[in-house]
């Protein structure tokens, strides 16, 4: 609660700062001296309101006196739009305040009603009587409207404070799809989401995380397509979260996770609004937190981490050979580092013998084992990768470049590593990118240098109790209760020939996967209007329109008639 | 991982998991050997012995299933709770009678799966890491077998459906390697059949049944833990059937290059093969491949097996929940693995092991006592519920009318309909 944040220390002198600022603010009806006034001129509802959040120095009160009546306007600097106070506050209750005077001749004051009809400008309006609302509330970037003879108070939402462009998303770039990414605001995201499901099954449902950040969560879901006990278990372990703030959608994801010690990646996140359309059109759930430009989903798998959205607007069976090459990205990835050292080190026998006299001239000159020179070009490049992510951009592509090459380069002619070891170490890195997920990626790329300590310590049968444990895990793991290898193990037919490998034609998908979304909800054509025993998904294409077979014949009948 | 819900694995994972018994030693390690030239017709015989066999166990499991559908052990509530595998022989053989015969499968499956073991650091230490002392092959085998059983039984399940399928499709693409390669199979050296008469076919052909056909008797116990235990001798015979073919195959490619001669000499025969395999400089070396899958296969067998042990002890102890289970696991995990590095003191004397004595010790808990409890359980049931004839009447098909109790003439449906596919 706002009692945790630490009081300035001269509170008095604060506000009388904050306030003789406001001079181009609403309603400058006193003099600034004036101001300065003790706390005793507040009316006793602004008074405890103040007093509760500490005297911060950028809670703005002001006093109109209007005919007799003090109305107070409390506010939090920055949260809010100065003008809309203005225009739709301050000014309607002079205009209220002018009207009875003309009109009644007793002084009795703006009543609550009158002040409330009168600010009919403003979009949202309620009457508040508790303190803790009323606080949580400004701190929204609500406006409270006070006066000495109300019995309740008026809260007008007045949001406003600077914020991003939408722009587009750096980690999940496409060559086709939508360009826009998510922001800071939780509005604007949940927004762009809305834009892509206009649809009256779409719930948001708000909650608050983090006892001191108090951050708006919103949790995004299509009523009726979800599963329900998907739904419970993601609100149960929202509720679970105990933590002073969240200030990045990773606070959260660790609390809801099914396994924290795991090294994969259980919750997926995107910066993109039409992956979380598509991830809530399958059935999932999207988790979002304000400040945060990332959407959590929930239930992931494996996958759906190893699938990009182009795959999804591209060529169907171009999804094939591109998700093919991503596997085999992530095998090399994982196993590549590994496979050198347990077969420079142990099995030489199993390479091909051109390829293993070459390998050794190499290493002749390499001054120590492989499992040391594996794990220093491992080290070298995790170097370089970090770097690129931390440097300033213009410098990034030189650092990498001078990494990349003049010190590859001159490793391999100083006999300090193998030419082998170089492109093993590049390639490896190389593949990690083609996975889609940035997480997944960086776990698969660390679990591969892990590889290398079996691999050198037993050689392949390392590397296969490595690859099994890693399996065993795999197997074991859940997200959300949906076993994480799903649709491989526990094998879904229907899964599998609709989008593991191969993302089947669109209307070639008649159901969501079963093990997401309520099996009953149809992808393709709406369950309500078809029966749903009677309705097949067509398994052609519909029909082209007769108005192009007819051009297409006469074309064809000219074509013939000119070759006679 | 809760340990509140039952586990159940659906039909397909039966299926992997048969597959992998199936592979598991045998794919090296040549079922039919004292077959000499016909181990592959040995190996199509052995093959439809065990598919007969299927209807036995079928049988047994129907009647334990309904049995436990009728009474499940701890109460009707706690049906939902408990892991529904176990309770076996109990429900054959009554209290006493069943956990002794527990305790004899218990020490059968655990000294299946030492010989399992022994069979993996074998070839491990003859192939890949000849100067590793075992107990550092053994520890990380067993403690991975550990772990993953302790973690139960859908992981595991999961697991062979990862591994297996990857598993069978390079065996049988290592096969096809073989015929491609130029000048290596010669057909005519698998004639003629029959050639030393028909007592080392017979011979041939009991080994093939108890290795590896028959070893699915460890499923018994685990095919209860499927959604509906009735439907359990499909996916087995399935796993027969494909993993048949490809055995038979493979004899008949061992024989084809090597000669009947060096097929029987070679302990590993199949890997022999596989070293012969060069095509165009290129695909070469394929034996790691081969070793890769074995240990894989094998691993996947190893655990079925003392997933099987560990139901023997939950069955004798009436073990009810899966916390219990994991120090069971890893006791046995130890015994199995000291006998693996101290029971036979060569390959050889396990190979002699497996040729004379498995094929008369491992058919009487395959055959012989599944067998007699699948009479014991109907006497049994005669004598406690005669009220109940409905499930049992018609001795003539009693596994079919087994399999339509699902819904018990009690009209207490001890579990929830069953998913039905759309």
């Amino acid at each position: 609660m706002p009692k945790a944040a630490s009081p300035p220390p001269s509170t008095g002198e604060g506000r009388e700062q904050s306030m003789g600022q406001d001079g181009n603010g609403p309603g400058k009806k006193r003099p600034a001296k004036e101001n300065a006034a003790s706390k005793a001129d507040h009316i006793p509802l602004v008074q405890a309101v103040v007093a509760e959040l500490g005297h911060p120095e950028d809670l703005m009160t002001r006093q109109l006196r209007l005919d007799g009546q003090t109305v107070e306007i409390v506010f939090i600097d920055g949260l809010v739009d100065r003008t809309t106070i203005q225009d739709t506050i301050v000014n309607r209750l002079q205009r209220e305040a002018l009207r009875r005077r003309a009109q009644v001749s007793r002084r009795s004051g703006i009543t609550l009603q009158d002040a409330e009809a009168s600010m009919v400008g403003t979009p949202h309006l309620e009457r508040v009587e508790e303190l803790d609302q009323i606080i949580n509330r400004l701190l929204e970037g609500g406006t409270l409207i006070a006066a000495d003879n109300w019995k309740q108070a008026l809260m007008a939402s007045t949001e406003g404070w600077e914020k991003r462009d939408i722009t587009e998303p750096d980690t999940e770039s496409v060559v086709r799809g939508s360009r826009e990414g998510f922001t800071e605001n939780l509005r604007t995201n949940t927004a762009l989401v809305r834009r892509r499901l206009r649809s009256r099954d779409l719930v948001l449902e708000r909650l608050r995380v983090g006892s001191v950040s108090n951050t708006p969560v919103t949790i995004m879901y299509l009523k009726g397509i979800a599963h329900e006990s998907l739904l419970a278990e993601v609100k149960q372990r929202l509720a679970r979260v105990d933590i002073n703030g969240v200030l990045e959608s990773g606070y959260l994801e660790e609390w809801i996770e099914d396994n924290p010690f795991s090294p994969f990646p259980q919750v997926q996140y995107t910066e993109r609004p039409d992956r979380v359309a598509a991830a809530l059109l399958q059935g999932k759930v999207a988790i979002m937190a304000d400040n945060t430009p990332m959407a959590l989903i929930v239930p992931t798998t494996l996958n759906s981490l190893m699938h990009a959205p182009d795959d999804y607007s591209e060529r169907s069976w171009l999804s094939l050979p591109v998700r093919l090459v991503r596997y085999t990205g992530l095998i090399f990835t994982l196993l590549l580092p590994a496979t050198y050292v347990a077969l420079t080190s142990y099995h030489v026998e199993l390479v091909p013998t051109p390829l293993m006299l070459s390998l050794i001239r190499q290493r002749e000159t390499v001054p120590y084992p492989s499992v040391v020179e594996a794990l220093g070009m491992e080290l070298v490049l995790q170097i370089l990768i970090e770097a690129g992510v931390r440097l300033p951009r213009p410098v990034g592509s030189a650092v990498t470049i001078v990494g990349a090459i003049v010190i590859g380069d001159a490793a391999v002619s100083a006999g300090l590593v193998s030419a082998t070891m170089v492109i093993t170490a590049s390639l490896t890195a190389l593949a990690s990118f083609t996975i889609p997920a940035y997480n997944l990626g960086a776990t698969i790329r660390w679990l591969g240098v892990l590889l290398i300590i079996p691999a050198s310590i037993l050689g392949i049968l390392g590397l296969l109790f490595g690859i099994m444990a890693l399996l065993i895990h795999l197997a074991n793991l859940r997200s959300f209760g949906v076993p994480y290898l799903v649709p491989t193990a526990p094998m879904v037919w229907e899964s599998n020939r609709e989008d593991m490998l191969w993302r089947s034609y669109h209307w070639r998908q008649p159901f969501r996967p079963q093990f997401l979304a309520r099996r009953e909800t149809r992808s393709i054509g709406s369950s309500e209007a078809t029966g749903l025993q009677g309705w097949k998904p067509p398994q052609q294409p519909p029909a082209r329109e007769s108005k192009h077979l007819e051009l297409e014949r006469s074309y064809s009948a000219t074509a013939r008639g000119r070759t006679r | 991982m809760d340990g509140t819900g039952p586990t159940y694995i659906t039909l397909w994972q039966l299926f992997v998991l048969a597959v992998g018994v199936l592979m598991g030693t045998s794919t090296l390690l040549p079922a039919g050997v004292p077959a000499g030239r016909d181990a592959w017709l040995a190996v199509l015989v052995a093959l439809s012995v065990g598919l007969v066999l299927t209807a036995l166990w079928q049988r047994l499991i129907d009647g334990v299933a309904a049995a436990n559908r009728r009474s499940p052990p701890g109460g009707q509530e706690q049906a939902e709770k408990r892991p529904p595998a176990g309770r076996v022989w109990i429900v054959a053989f009554g209290p006493v009678v069943g956990r002794i015969v527990a305790a004899l499968y218990f020490v059968h499956f655990v000294h299946w799966s030492a010989a399992v073991l022994r069979n993996m650091t074998t070839l491990i230490g003859l192939e890949v890491l000849p100067r590793t002392p075992t107990p550092v092959i053994l520890v990380p085998f067993v403690g991975l077998a550990v772990w993953s059983i302790s973690q139960g039984i859908e992981g595991t399940g999961r697991l062979a459906e990862v591994v297996i399928p990857i598993a069978f499709i390079a065996s049988g693409l290592i096969l096809l390697l073989a015929l491609l390669t130029p000048g290596l199979v010669d057909m005519g050296q698998l004639l003629p059949l029959f050639e030393r008469g028909y007592r080392p076919f017979l011979h041939g052909v009991l080994l093939a049944v108890s290795f590896p056909f028959a070893e699915l008797v460890a499923f018994i116990p685990i095919a209860l833990s499927l959604r509906d235990p009735s439907r359990a001798a499909t996916p087995m015979r399935w796993a027969m059937v494909v993993t048949g073919l490809l055995l038979a195959m493979q004899e008949v490619r061992n024989i084809a290059v090597l000669g009947v001669h060096e097929a029987v000499r070679f302990l590993y025969p199949g890997l022999a093969v596989n070293e012969l395999i060069e095509l165009g400089r290129v695909v070469q070396r394929i034996e790691a491949i081969a070793i890769a899958v074995w240990i894989n296969a094998g691993f996947i067998k190893l655990t079925v097996i003392m997933l099987a042990a560990t139901s023997c002890v939950q069955e004798i102890l009436d073990l009810r929940e899966r916390r219990h289970l994991p120090p069971v696991i890893a006791a046995i995990g130890l015994v199995a693995g000291a006998l693996a590095a101290g029971l036979y003191s060569t390959a050889g004397e396990l190979a002699l092991f497996a040729m004379d004595v498995w094929v008369v010790y491992a058919p009487l808990f395959q055959i012989a006592i599944p067998a007699i409890a699948l009479v014991s359980l109907r006497m049994r049931q005669r004598q406690l519920q005669p009220d109940a004839g409905t499930i049992m009447a018609g001795t003539a098909t009693p596994g079919r009318s087994g399999r339509r109790s699902g819904v018990s003439p009690g009209g207490r449906a001890g579990r929830p309909p069953y998913r039905t596919k759309r």
